[in-house]
């Protein structure tokens, strides 16, 4: 048999070949598979202040505040560590929360305005595909339109990790990206407009043209075809805004049947406008939006009394006196660095308020605690009161 | 040593009167008087007069009479006169005399104010408006995703600020214009103001960057208690702070809102004897001007030149050229101004502050700090 290898072949086989030999424990790891509880944490996001979340008195979002606030475990005082270069908003809060360390984040697109951020350590979905025998579509963002950027945060950079045990995404943006897939196959477009298209399509998909474009799994385009089916194209008839991805995540929670999802809600956010009350309306609406879910786990056998709940803020927002809306920005003030973090569901201390100052980078490892793995990256300790 | 101490006392009454919306009105009316005096001074120079002489001018006419000496904020100008008089008069008219002495320029300045900030709402108030519904519908429409109906926040803001920039460009001069005339027959007359503005092309491109700069200035001062108090951790230093800096806002603001209107008026001096010299007999003064320029001897117009067809065209293509940049650089200028706002409102919103500018409306402190 006459056999031709190319060099580029044969470099790729010996990386893989040093690959398997590095972390031979891992390769076998993976085919475990995975029988503990599901984790779903909401991302409280879009900055908001304990005063008018976690406060019975103030709060905007009762459900949280006086509901769930006795089914679990509360760290009113939860902070994002006053470090050098540590910044107090969205993108770099999530990767606090999901990798567990307090990274410097520096946009890799080189475009304006862009927050466009690469993992530098393993996320928590990376360390539970590695560990655990968990498809793409069960390790799940689900994402607002608004912040396409962090529809890029599914894997790191780390080198023994990255896209090989990525987590997927559920957003509009990946909704778009399906359509357009579809429209180009059903060749919709020709000449020119086809090259933009596909064009278009890799930069959507892969974030920027430095990046491969990953393909969808099967099970995720079926959930767009499905989405389609029922919404259309015309992104009219869907729910909107923070709505929006909670009708995503109860969608998944029913098809794709998540193990560990994160849920980026991140309306509060529009006060930097300086409409005080789309705080305040955000807020409920995330209220609301966990209620539903909550709702939804007690009512699915694959999650009732299997299912823990993190509901952490990304960042906090300013206590400004000074200003008319005095929390319209999270500017690395004080109060900016100052959030919370509430976990019920099996396992966790009901009723249990934690006053003493914890770390949001506490939480992967404490999820990780959760879920049976080692994040090993990780520098915050483990939030062992949660537990029962 | 007086005139220092005077200065002192004016500029300290003026800044302390920015720091409310009622008292505000009587540094319009003040600046009003002020920037009427400063154009007649300007008038009574060119003339060729010395300026000693300006004060027995002015009060050669009991029309220019509260023109000779800067204006007083709460005594009317005249008052050692009026006192004396009080003291030979019966008790009602002594009484009488006794009140228009002690509060005169109080009453003046209250007048004028509601008089000059009358026309500037009117004129502006379209613009506040629009900018005001357009931030509100726009991001209460992006908040709720009205995907369908996206466009109309847009286009009302560009409608409000298209409108803002057209009207900036000619309303310093007819706030100068009723300073000097006291009628709003005269603020209205756009006709006017257009050929005037013509005549100062250059004038109302440093007025702009006047504006631009002091407007950069005023929304320092609005975006600094962003810093200032997130970096205020005790309750007891923010209630210091918040009680301190008005005073700052004040201390800032006064000098330059009264600079920006004493700049205006040299400009509108400017193009009012251009254009008197340009038609002789000053073609749609209002009354007062043409009373003043007529007593300073300013009415008579240039001989005009004959000049050849190809002369003609060619001075006028180039006038044509040099009008269209002008106006391109002052409509920048303005919409950099408007920049400033949307800038210090993205920073640190207050609705009041699409309402009112301190520096084109009403100069009250509250439009930067409350």
């Amino acid at each position: 048999m006459d056999m031709k290898l190319s060099r580029r072949d044969f470099a790729l086989t010996c990386l893989g070949l040093a690959a398997c030999t590095a972390r031979p424990h891992q390769a076998i790891a993976a085919q475990r598979s995975y029988t503990g509880p599901n984790v779903i944490i909401i991302r409280y996001g879009g900055g908001v202040r304990r005063r008018e979340t976690i406060d019975p008195q103030y709060s905007y979002s009762p459900y949280l505040a006086k509901v769930l606030r006795r089914q679990g475990t509360l760290y009113p005082q939860m902070r994002l560590e006053a470090r050098d270069g540590i910044v107090t908003s969205h993108a770099q809060g999530t990767l606090y929360i999901l990798t567990g360390r307090y990274d410097r984040y520096e946009d890799v697109s080189g475009k304006f305005l862009r927050e466009r951020f690469e993992p530098k350590v393993p996320t928590l979905f990376e360390y539970l595909r590695q560990t655990y025998d968990v498809p793409d579509h069960q390790t799940l963002i689900v994402n607002g339109e608004n912040r396409q950027d962090e529809d890029f945060l599914t894997f790191s950079t780390d080198p023994h990790f990255g896209v090989r045990y990525r987590s997927s995404v559920l957003s509009l943006h990946q909704f778009k990206s399906f359509l357009l897939r579809k429209k180009i196959a059903a060749g919709d477009f020709d000449g020119e407009a086809l090259t933009k298209a596909k064009r278009q399509l890799v930069e959507m998909e892969a974030g920027d043209l430095r990046r491969d474009v990953i393909p969808q799994s099967p099970r995720i385009e079926s959930f767009w075809q499905d989405w389609r089916r029922d919404y259309g194209d015309t992104g009219f008839k869907n729910p909107r805004g923070d709505r929006l991805l909670t009708a995503l995540s109860l969608r998944a929670l029913a098809e794709l049947k998540p193990k560990l999802m994160l849920v980026n809600y991140q309306d509060p956010d529009y006060v930097h406008w300086g409409n005080a009350s789309h705080y305040t309306r955000a807020i409920s609406v995330i209220d609301e939006g966990i209620r539903q879910l909550v709702t939804a786990t007690d009512a699915d056998p694959a999650y009732r009394r299997n299912t823990i709940f993190v509901v952490v803020p990304d960042c906090g927002r300013d206590d400004n006196g000074m200003l008319q809306v005095p929390y319209q920005h999270h500017f690395n003030s004080k109060a900016a660095h100052e959030v919370w973090a509430l976990i019920f569901g099996p396992g966790i201390a009901r009723g249990a308020i934690i006053d003493r100052p914890v770390e949001q980078a506490s939480i992967a490892r404490t999820v990780a605690q959760m879920m049976r793995f080692e994040a090993t990256a990780a520098e915050g300790p483990i939030l062992e009161e949660a537990f029962a | 040593m007086k005139t220092f101490l005077t200065f002192i006392w004016r500029f300290l009454v003026g800044a302390l009167f920015t720091l409310t919306p009622i008292s505000a009105i009587l540094v319009v009316g003040w600046t009003q008087r002020a920037t009427a005096r400063s154009v007649a001074r300007n008038w009574h120079a060119r003339a060729g007069y010395a300026k000693s002489d300006f004060p027995a001018f002015a009060q050669q006419e009991p029309e220019t009479a509260g023109l000779a000496n800067w204006p007083r904020w709460i005594m009317a100008d005249n008052a050692s006169a009026l006192f004396a008089e009080a003291r030979k008069s019966g008790l009602w008219r002594g009484a009488a005399l006794m009140l228009r002495a002690l509060f005169g320029s109080l009453l003046l300045n209250t007048k004028a104010g509601l008089s000059a900030l009358l026309p500037i709402a009117i004129v502006a108030l379209p613009a506040s408006l629009l900018l005001l519904l357009s931030w509100w519908g726009g991001w209460e429409n992006s908040f709720n995703k009205g995907y369908e109906q996206a466009w109309v926040g847009p286009v009302v803001a560009f409608a409000g600020i298209f409108y803002f920039i057209l009207a900036m460009t000619l309303l310093p001069l007819a706030e100068v214009r009723q300073a000097v005339n006291g009628s709003w027959r005269a603020f209205f007359d756009v006709s006017f103001l257009r050929r005037a503005a013509r005549e100062v092309r250059v004038g109302l491109i440093g007025l702009a960057v006047l504006f631009v700069t002091a407007g950069f200035i005023v929304a320092m001062l609005k975006i600094a208690p962003m810093a200032i108090g997130n970096s205020v951790v005790m309750p007891a230093d923010l209630e210091r702070l918040r009680a301190g800096y008005p005073l700052l806002v004040a201390a800032v603001l006064f000098p330059l809102y009264v600079a920006m209107r004493l700049a205006a008026g040299r400009v509108y001096a400017r193009a009012a004897l251009r254009l008197v010299a340009k038609d002789g007999g000053g073609n749609g003064l209002a009354d007062r001007e043409r009373s003043l320029l007529a007593r300073l001897s300013l009415q008579a117009g240039g001989a005009k030149t004959k000049r050849g067809v190809i002369a003609r065209v060619a001075a006028g293509s180039g006038a044509a050229m040099a009008g269209a940049t002008s106006t391109a650089i002052v409509l920048a200028l303005w919409a950099g101004f408007v920049g400033e706002i949307y800038l210090s409102q993205f920073l640190a919103h207050d609705w009041l502050s699409w309402i009112n500018h301190p520096l084109v409306q009403l100069p009250w402190t509250g439009g930067i700090f409350r």
